[in-house]
């Protein structure tokens, strides 16, 4: 497994050598954006992953964000850091995904409740069960199972920026950025999504009450 | 600070995002508020079990799905043939589509290459096929004109000269195509026909032995220029009253045999003594029809004849090509007077303003006589050797075909005398035609009767 850069070193130096990877992508050096995938496709992933709830959108959502930051990466001035630059079009790539799986779920609830379209062809029913593959072991972890439901169901403002924070241990300014909101607003979301899910935690046995 | 201030503090005090000062003031009241601390320690548990529990691992070869997914939206090039910077380097867009140019310019020459080559090879076949028939109905209208003149012995010469001679302006140059037979031309060429096939059949009829026709293939490989025999044998005729001495002049031609002179050389050498010949002060008239476009490989063996009834017997075992000498020429007609055939000769002066042009209407009209033979184009006359009716007919036509100041006599009056004969001669027609405005229009020049 990949480790998670830890807190406080995605810091200066790094943001440094993604400055330069971003120019030599510029100059037409290809390989930079290799080593810019390489570096955050973990994060995102996982972002994604907490975000959406669901490992096989989350890969897909992870490559549409890669595309969008190779297409618009041009379009990037470079004033913040590519990290948080990156993020943000995560965040918004995330959201438009919520959007389109919620209406989805809705379709499929529709037709599941029509007796005549039950016999029909689903796609989702043939898709290939991923319950034993290698990359769902983490999941089979009850912890992880029951933190991924409670991330889900925590409102979408306090679970992107429980996320970012815990997950992808961004700043309280590069969460401010990657949101579009007021540092002070982050830093109440944070407390209200920690308090929230706590709760969830307890609800679900994953921690003694009172703790 | 109190705990509502210090609550509302914790988590930035857990991330560590209070400055010094707040920081102190957190850690003071958390130490000594136990509430405050059991609510740090609730949330640094569950900060804890997001940072133990939240990263998973990615998919294996995430990375890789999406370089493909973005090789397949043509977003990145493919790898295995430029995505390093190494091969970027060593060639850049710039280098390679100047390859790429390259590499097609140079396809397109060989591909051109190769449809001229086979083109012109495929032509070559085309004018051998089309000049060997033309080449064995020519045959057939000398036979019959000798006959006709009741002299089978005529000199071999005579026949293989006429033969020889070559179009002063190609016919067969961008006319072969053309197939615009005027119905006019049609029937001339049927009347020609018919009047030819009458005049075999009595030929045949009196036993004439026919004349073996010379090999017409080479020879139309030596008008073309190509190289379609191993070797390439010249004739050069000329009277005994008017050929130079053998080894005399400058570009004469060595000894050969009795009286005549042969050289075997290499093409190129062969070509320049002949031209050294022509321009040296060879007979007014020859006409040299070498092409060193496609040159031939093999040596030439050209050979001079002192005499043409010297030369004739062996040139016309050995010489499917032959050039043609105006004194040669003179020589046989010589020959001709003392065995000449009843035949009514006619000259005919035409002007024309614009020579050219009036040529190339007139060849495209005549193309199917001089396919025969029964026309020739010869040094800048335009000579006919048909009945009297076919020359009626050729002559109406010609006319009907000039436009403006170009025009040419019809001796109608003569040739129809002669149509009306019970044994109507073959008529030889000789038009020149001129260039100059000045020269008289139209004026129907001697016509002796023979």
């Amino acid at each position: 497994m990949k480790r998670l850069l830890p807190a406080g070193q995605a810091s200066e130096d790094q943001a440094a050598e993604d400055a330069e990877l971003v120019d030599r992508f510029r100059a037409g050096d290809m390989r930079a954006f290799d080593m810019l995938l390489q570096r955050y496709e973990n994060r995102v992933f996982n972002f994604t992953l907490r975000m959406l709830g669901d490992y096989q959108n989350s890969r897909e959502v992870t490559q549409d964000i890669f595309l969008r930051a190779f297409r618009y990466l041009g379009n990037y001035r470079g004033d913040g850091k590519f990290s948080t630059w990156l993020f943000t079009i995560a965040s918004s790539t995330c959201k438009n995904a919520l959007a389109y799986y919620r209406i989805r779920e809705k379709y499929k609830q529709h037709t599941a409740q029509d007796p005549e379209q039950t016999t029909e062809f689903d796609p989702v029913a043939v898709l290939p069960d991923i319950t034993n593959a290698p990359e769902r072991k983490l999941e089979q972890n009850a912890m992880s199972e029951l933190l991924t439901q409670a991330i889900k169901d925590l409102p979408e403002t306090y679970r992107k920026v429980i996320v970012l924070k815990d997950v992808n241990d961004f700043s309280y300014e590069e969460i401010a950025e990657i949101a579009g909101v007021p540092i002070g607003t982050v830093k109440s979301r944070i407390a209200r999504a920690r308090l929230l899910l706590r709760e969830k935690l307890t609800q679900l046995g994953c921690l003694e009450p009172g703790r | 600070m109190d705990c509502h201030q210090a609550r509302e503090q914790l988590n930035a005090y857990l991330d560590g995002e209070l400055g010094e000062f707040e920081t102190r003031q957190v850690a003071a009241h958390v130490e000594s508020c136990q509430s405050c601390r059991h609510e740090l320690e609730a949330y640094r548990g569950t900060r804890d079990i997001i940072r133990r529990f939240g990263p998973a691992p990615s998919p294996p070869h995430l990375a890789e799905s999406i370089r493909i997914v973005m090789e397949k939206e043509r977003l990145i090039p493919r790898r295995g043939r430029i995505s390093s910077t190494i091969s970027q380097a060593r060639f850049p867009r710039v280098n390679r589509l100047a390859l790429a140019a390259t590499f097609l310019l140079a396809m397109l020459a060989g591909g051109s290459w190769f449809v001229y080559d086979n083109a012109g090879k495929f032509l070559a076949g085309k004018q051998q096929a089309k000049i060997s028939s033309r080449a064995a109905v020519a045959e057939k209208a000398q036979k019959l004109t000798l006959e006709n003149a009741g002299n089978a012995a005529a000199p071999p010469e005579t026949l293989s000269m006429e033969l020889a001679k070559a179009p002063l302006s190609s016919p067969d140059s961008g006319m072969d195509e053309d197939s615009d037979d005027s119905s006019e031309t049609r029937r001339a060429r049927a009347v020609s026909q018919a009047t030819r096939s009458a005049r075999e059949t009595m030929a045949l009829a009196r036993g004439s032995a026919p004349r073996p026709a010379p090999p017409a293939a080479p020879r139309a490989a030596a008008r073309r220029g190509f190289a379609a025999t191993d070797s390439l044998d010249i004739l050069v005729a000329e009277s005994p009253s008017e050929g130079r001495a053998s080894g005399g002049g400058p570009g004469a031609l060595p000894a050969h045999g009795s009286g005549g002179s042969a050289l075997a050389k290499p093409f190129t050498e062969a070509k320049a003594m002949l031209r050294e010949l022509e321009y040296g002060g060879a007979p007014e008239g020859i006409a040299w029809n070498i092409s060193d476009r496609f040159a031939p490989s093999p040596a030439i063996s050209a050979s001079r004849a002192m005499g043409a009834d010297e030369a004739a017997p062996g040139a016309t075992a050995r010489s499917p090509v032959r050039m043609k000498s105006a004194a040669a020429d003179k020589g046989v007609k010589a020959d001709d007077k003392q065995t000449k055939p009843p035949a009514l000769n006619i000259i005919l002066k035409a002007r024309s303003g614009q020579p050219h042009a009036q040529q190339q209407a007139i060849l495209k009209q005549l193309k199917p006589h001089l396919d025969s033979g029964a026309a020739q184009i010869q040094n800048g006359k335009l000579i006919l050797k048909m009945p009297a009716d076919e020359t009626l007919v050729i002559l109406r036509t010609i006319n009907e075909q000039q436009t403006g100041a170009a025009s040419v006599p019809v001796p109608e009056k003569m040739l129809k005398n002669e149509i009306a004969k019970p044994e109507p001669r073959i008529v030889n027609t000789e038009i020149i035609f001129v260039s100059d405005d000045s020269a008289p229009a139209t004026a129907v020049p001697a016509a002796d009767s023979e």
